[in-house]
């Protein structure tokens, strides 16, 4: 498949919507999945309030495709720069200053996990499940998993995941705190576009912007530091609202 | 001593009562009392332990824009001027937060916006069952500007914590409980009591002074 087809990227009234597109498995093509500037020029749309990232079909993702990984790894240089671009991209997501939702059914394994990471809530079936199987395969995530799944799971938790490479399901994720709701099958998508509509919907954009951009310092920089951000940060919003 | 707070010292206990019933609003002249009080006085003051609370029916209703915009500067100046302002009461709350004494909020009624940034910062909340805590701040197209956006992301994590505060909603005693937010629910009449015999019980433990308070993992 074609590096740009594999992200569905969709308005959809104050919500962008994008799909991992490559069903049944909805394997990941590369780890630079897309390009740089398709992704930054959607997310800048004004409309948008807030971003949900799901799976076409039955699946969120079952990761990366390994014979195009296996092929690339032939190549150490520009697997390293695939992968480092690949990196930038979950971040541009993560740090996108608007509220991110991974709508999650069936299986979220590997590099599909870690795109589901980089969302700020994560909704899943109550049929889905989660794995690192990398080190199935004498490998390691390479996207950031090994480094957000700690922060989220703790390192306990975290190193028997990606130790193992064993399965979890909802419920054991929920236990994690890797899962912030688990909702019936067919109900992942609707329930995760309403419940972030209810959140943005009658909030100008700059709000929004400002509030997740305070929330991303959180644990990024000293508490001073992020105190002192956040006080700028509202000083503008109420010269704003004021005037 | 000061006219927003009461402050008073019982059995080593510091009480720090705001004291503009029935609100308990936290005005501009509130937050230069409560700056003298943290910087200058409870550092020098022998405690075991402080004890944060609201005279009256609420802990606070919080504070309002007009009591922290300066309408008569021009608007580039206006902004630089609450910042200012703003940051003295960032200046406050970590003076708290540090403190090498554990800290206790009891909240009853209504603990809002700045008034719950404020508890935030304290080491344990104890709240009666009617209270009602919450950060309304987007409601009126701002944010929180005192520490909300931070230390609710550390008690909550990033998804609950932006869900709360893109919501503006804000929530009962018992959801804060099963969120962790509060410590334990106690009834009204026996919440200072509660929590004195907490710190009673607490203190002592807890006499390494030059360790923050803030550092070290109790309840």
């Amino acid at each position: 498949m074609k590096r740009n087809d594999f992200l569905k990227m969709e308005l959809q009234d104050c919500l962008g919507i994008i799909t991992l597109n490559n069903p049944p498995q909805n394997f990941i093509p590369t780890p630079d999945f897309i390009d740089e500037d398709a992704l930054v020029s959607f997310l800048q749309m004004q409309e948008i309030k807030g971003i949900v990232i799901t799976g076409n079909g039955r699946h969120f993702s079952a990761g990366a495709d390994l014979e195009n990984l296996k092929s690339l790894s032939l190549f150490p240089e520009e697997l390293s720069k695939s992968l480092t671009y690949g990196k930038k991209l979950l971040s541009i997501i993560e740090n996108s200053n608007l509220p991110v939702v991974a709508a999650i059914k069936g299986i979220c394994f590997g590099g599909g996990f870690e795109i589901a990471l980089s969302a700020h809530i994560r909704v899943c079936s109550e049929n889905a499940l989660f794995a690192f199987p990398e080190i199935n395969h004498q490998l390691m995530p390479g996207l950031g998993g090994a480094v957000k799944l700690p922060l989220l799971a703790g390192v306990s938790d975290a190193l028997q995941l990606l130790l193992s490479g064993n399965t979890i399901d909802a419920q054991k994720a929920k236990s994690m705190h890797i899962i912030d709701y688990i909702v019936p099958q067919k109900e992942v998508i609707d329930f995760s576009v309403q419940m972030l509509t209810q959140l943005v919907k009658d909030r100008p954009r700059y709000v929004i912007e400002a509030i997740v951009q305070s929330i991303m310092n959180s644990g990024k920089l000293p508490l001073e530091q992020a105190l002192e951000k956040e006080t700028r940060l509202f000083c503008k919003l109420a010269i704003n609202a004021n005037l | 001593m000061y006219t927003t707070i009461d402050w008073h010292i019982e059995d080593d206990v510091g009480h720090l009562v705001l004291n503009q019933p029935p609100t308990n609003r936290m005005n501009l002249l509130f937050f230069e009392e409560l700056d003298h009080l943290t910087s200058n006085i409870i550092p020098q003051s022998d405690l075991k332990a402080l004890l944060i609370y609201g005279k009256g029916r609420h802990f606070s209703s919080g504070a309002e824009l007009s009591d922290i915009i300066d309408s008569s500067a021009k608007e580039s100046e206006s902004e630089n001027i609450m910042f200012e302002r703003l940051s003295i009461n960032n200046r406050s709350f970590l003076n708290i937060y540090k403190l090498p004494i554990p800290v206790v909020s009891a909240i009853k009624g209504i603990c809002l916006g700045s008034a719950f940034e404020m508890v935030m910062f304290s080491h344990f909340r104890f709240s009666s069952h009617e209270a009602i805590l919450g950060l309304p701040e987007v409601t009126f197209d701002l944010m929180p500007g005192c520490g909300g956006t931070q230390r609710l992301t550390e008690l909550l994590g990033r998804a609950k914590a932006m869900e709360m505060m893109l919501s503006g909603n804000s929530i009962m005693a018992e959801e804060a409980l099963s969120l962790q937010i509060v410590d334990k629910i106690i009834t009204k009449k026996e919440l200072i009591d509660f929590s004195l015999e907490f710190i009673r019980q607490i203190a002592d433990a807890y006499s390494h002074r030059n360790i923050p308070f803030y550092k070290q993992r109790f309840l």
